[in-house]
């Protein structure tokens, strides 16, 4: 019971303050400028996609709509996302102690594994709102705007045209995953906070350790290769795998496995860290 | 000598004839059917394009009007379905040549190649493989300064007294696909193909008609 009126507390921590509601505008204007952008000029765009088969082929049918739409969205988004996440979730221990509350809030009658899950949960509650207002804006609006059809899967080695109606459970898989990956981001960040008592320092670190995964995941370099598959960042894209056929269920399964370890690993080391944290301020 | 110069110019005066005479037959018989709603299952089989099977309801208005009603994408040969019927509905425009015979789908064909008489227009070559007993045609071979070479298969059932295919095999050259990866924006992906050089250059499109509805 405790558990969660703590957890209801931190959501109302999280609500009261300004920089929360900043990932959600910022979602709303950058899905915004895209929508307005595609809608503007979006087929000469799938013309240049097409343009390799088009002396031989032609498409039928509506290539430019909803499902295209909010799977672009989602491709141009998703790497964004996660300084939206750590901007609230990495202030979430240090700025309690930035502020003086932390030592208040240990002195009350919660245990300090209780205290710091409370706000991990609330943390992934923030994280799912990001994650369904991404999904509502995309999905939603975009197939609101431009209609239901076949999703043209745009990879850069090729083409995947799924048909319109085995598309939505894709997106809800999709989203799931890349709720998963983001719940990564929240716990490293929540972690983070935990050596921390300044709020910038777990944002930033957040968002350098995010920067330097992807730069040696995406190098193709051998020396790279043991440590790559084990970066969160290489399963953060996971959730594209939903959307190729046949469906590569095996690395589905391998990334939530990698994702659900590293949150595990994350919330173990900060409780051990918050155990130990002296609480002086 | 007189004899033989005779025989000679009777000779190709006969060749040009039987070709030019079979590809008359071939129009009046496209001619007859004026126009017709089919339904189509388009199976594409692209290299680098993965897409299932689509439902399509084809109509087809004299000349060469065609219209295409699927409910998602769907694949199409460039021309869609009028290769042909530009062919007939500009017969006065080439010259039919007999260039031999083969033996395709079991039936003896006769080759009948058409050269356009200007050298302004879009069609370059066309090659008609066609069975002269039943008059139908069993395979084309377009060539076009735009679109390249098409070939397509033609297979008859039902409604092959009207010259109307049951199944049509396009097979169509494809060139080296690459998006950029800003557009893509698939950073974490690598390439599924191994070896580019392995990558089909020509594909094929199958196309099912059933249910012919003629007018």
């Amino acid at each position: 019971m405790i558990f969660l009126r703590s957890t209801r507390n931190e959501l109302i921590k999280i609500a009261l303050k300004p920089r929360s509601y900043l990932g959600l505008a910022a979602i709303t204007g950058l899905v915004g400028i895209i929508l307005f952008a595609l809608k503007a000029d979006g087929m000469s765009m799938i013309s240049f996609v097409t343009s390799s088969f088009e002396q031989t082929l032609r498409f039928e049918g509506n290539l430019l709509n909803g499902n295209l739409v909010a799977f672009i969205v989602l491709q141009m988004l998703i790497v964004h996302i996660p300084l939206l996440v750590a901007l609230v979730t990495g202030d979430l221990i240090s700025g309690e102690a930035a502020m003086g509350t932390l030592r208040l809030l240990v002195s009350k009658p919660i245990s300090r594994t209780q205290l710091l899950l409370s706000k991990f949960l609330a943390g992934g509650i923030y994280t799912l709102l990001i994650v369904l207002w991404l999904g509502f804006l995309a999905v939603v609006v975009g197939q609101w705007l431009f209609g239901i059809g076949d999703l043209m899967v745009l990879n850069s080695d090729g083409l995947v045209i799924l048909q319109a109606d085995d598309v939505n459970w894709r997106y809800a898989g999709g989203f799931c995953v890349a709720f998963l990956a983001l719940l990564t981001v929240s716990s490293l960040s929540i972690t983070l906070s935990c050596f921390s008592d300044n709020s910038i320092g777990p944002i930033v670190s957040t968002m350098a350790i995010i920067l330097l995964f992807t730069i040696i995941g995406t190098l193709d370099v051998p020396i790279f290769d043991p440590i790559r598959p084990y970066l969160f960042t290489t399963h953060m894209a996971s959730w594209r795998s939903f959307f190729e056929d046949p469906m590569p269920w095996e690395s589905i399964r391998n990334s939530i496995y990698i994702l659900v370890g590293h949150n595990l690993l994350l919330i173990g080391i900060s409780l051990l860290t918050f155990h130990r944290k002296d609480i002086t301020v | 000598m007189r004899i033989i110069l005779a025989f000679l110019l009777f000779s190709f005066g006969l060749q040009a004839k039987e070709p030019t005479a079979l590809f008359m037959k071939l129009v009046k018989k496209f001619q007859s059917v004026k126009s017709y709603e089919v339904q189509a299952t388009i199976k594409p089989n692209i290299p680098l394009i993965r897409i299932l099977p689509v439902k399509a309801k084809v109509s087809f208005t004299y000349p060469t009007h065609f219209e295409i009603q699927a409910a998602g994408i769907s694949i199409l040969p460039k021309n869609g379905f009028s290769e042909l019927p530009k062919l007939f509905g500009q017969a006065e425009k080439f010259t039919a040549i007999a260039t031999g015979t083969e033996n395709l789908q079991g039936r003896d064909t006769e080759i009948i190649t058409l050269l356009p008489l200007d050298n302004e227009g879009d069609l370059v070559l066309a090659k008609l493989w066609v069975d002269a007993a039943k008059l139908l045609i069993l395979k084309s071979q377009v060539t076009t300064r735009t679109n390249g070479t098409l070939v397509s298969d033609y297979f008859y059932g039902a409604s092959a007294s009207k010259g109307l295919p049951d199944r049509m095999l396009v097979t169509v050259e494809v060139k080296k696909f690459k998006i950029p990866k800003g557009l893509a924006t698939d950073i974490n992906r690598y390439s599924q193909v191994e070896d580019p050089s392995k990558i089909k250059k020509k594909g094929t499109i199958e196309v099912l008609f059933s249910n012919y509805q003629i007018h």
